[in-house]
């Protein structure tokens, strides 16, 4: 299982993330953060082995990424991988989009007026 | 669990529910609870019912519930439970797949695919919009439906209804291992009925080497 992953991942993705992964190379990125005033600044961070996910640990957060259940330091990490991969970063962006369309859809169904019409008719009467 | 919520409890003293409080509290998640009911029975009657007889029971236990909390989860909760005693016709246990082999990003995988065998379309649109685009209400709800009930709750919950996990596994009354381990097979599996539906294509064999992109 993990190897036929490791196949497909590595494929498409930028050499580079091998490179920071074996320890032979930093990146710098920037990052917007939000000070306790409200005022944004940008700040530049270094990438490294100490703190960059693989991509199959990336994607293997994949589901709680998209669900908000990620910790916050786990959730930089996504990101910061995420920041390095275009490939990661745009099949991530694809998933968010397709959940945010399915669920935009679905919520067309609304219940029936008459069922609502007639529990708002049992409740006043008490049950 | 149970015991902090007497479902059956027709004896249980019954403290007067204010209609006013009740009804701005919950009636905002009523066409989540159709939904839901939908889902679970598959026919509108059966739906309504449910819908009904969880309304009722949510008012009759509504001193239960702790304002400031999500209603919608708490609604959830009792909807699963009368569906489970009352509803539930026996499953069918779906044929064992082996969930582990399908594939991350499928449809996803697919929508690029869809561009290389068409080399002569120069599309304005990019192939993942093309996908999306053509994802309708039916299709959705059509493959929802086709994921095998194991599987079928918890993904909708987390990707229709945007529930917690937390509260995910408080509605099912499963571990929340258990909530994490159901989305990530039953999306993968859940993509590959959405491009079935969207495409008119069978599944391919599970062993299928599909989408290794050199």
């Amino acid at each position: 299982m993990a190897s036929s992953k490791d196949n497909k991942m590595g494929a498409d993705c930028p050499k580079v993330i091998g490179e920071i992964l074996a320890g032979r190379t930093t990146v710098e990125v920037t990052k917007e953060v939000t000070s306790p005033e409200g005022e944004v600044h940008t700040v530049t961070e270094t990438i490294s082995a100490f703190d960059f996910y693989s991509c199959e640990e990336a994607i293997k957060r994949l589901n709680a990424y998209l669900d908000s259940e990620l910790a916050p330091e786990e959730r930089d990490d996504v990101m910061k991988h995420l920041k390095i991969c275009a490939p990661c970063l745009e099949r991530f962006h694809f998933e968010k989009t397709l959940l945010l369309t399915m669920r935009e859809r679905i919520h067309r169904t609304i219940a029936p007026l008459k069922l609502k019409e007639r529990l708002s008719a049992l409740m006043k009467n008490g049950e | 669990m149970a015991d902090a919520f007497p479902i059956s409890g027709a004896e249980t003293p019954h403290i007067p529910t204010d209609p006013v409080v009740f009804e701005s509290e919950m009636s905002p998640h009523l066409d989540s609870l159709y939904r839901n009911a939908m889902r679970l029975t598959g026919n509108s009657n059966d739906a309504e019912d449910l819908v009904q007889d969880t309304y009722l029971r949510a008012f009759r236990f509504f001193h239960q519930y702790e304002v400031g909390t999500n209603a919608k989860a708490w609604l959830f909760r009792i909807m699963n439970t009368i569906f489970l005693n009352d509803y539930r016709k026996k499953s069918r246990q779906g044929d064992s797949l082996s969930y582990d082999e399908l594939e991350d990003f499928y449809l996803y995988n697919r929508s690029q695919d869809s561009v290389l065998s068409a080399p002569g379309a120069t599309t304005q649109v990019n192939p993942e919009d093309a996908v999306l685009e053509k994802l309708d209400i039916e299709a959705i709800e059509s493959s929802i439906k086709q994921l095998p009930e194991e599987f079928r709750e918890t993904v909708a919950l987390a990707t229709l209804e945007g529930l917690a996990y937390q509260e995910i596994s408080d509605i099912l009354n499963i571990p929340i291992g258990t909530v994490r381990s159901r989305l990530s097979r039953g999306r993968r599996l859940l993509q590959r009925l959405l491009w079935q539906n969207l495409s008119g294509t069978d599944l391919p064999p599970m062993s299928e080497p599909i989408g290794q992109g050199k």
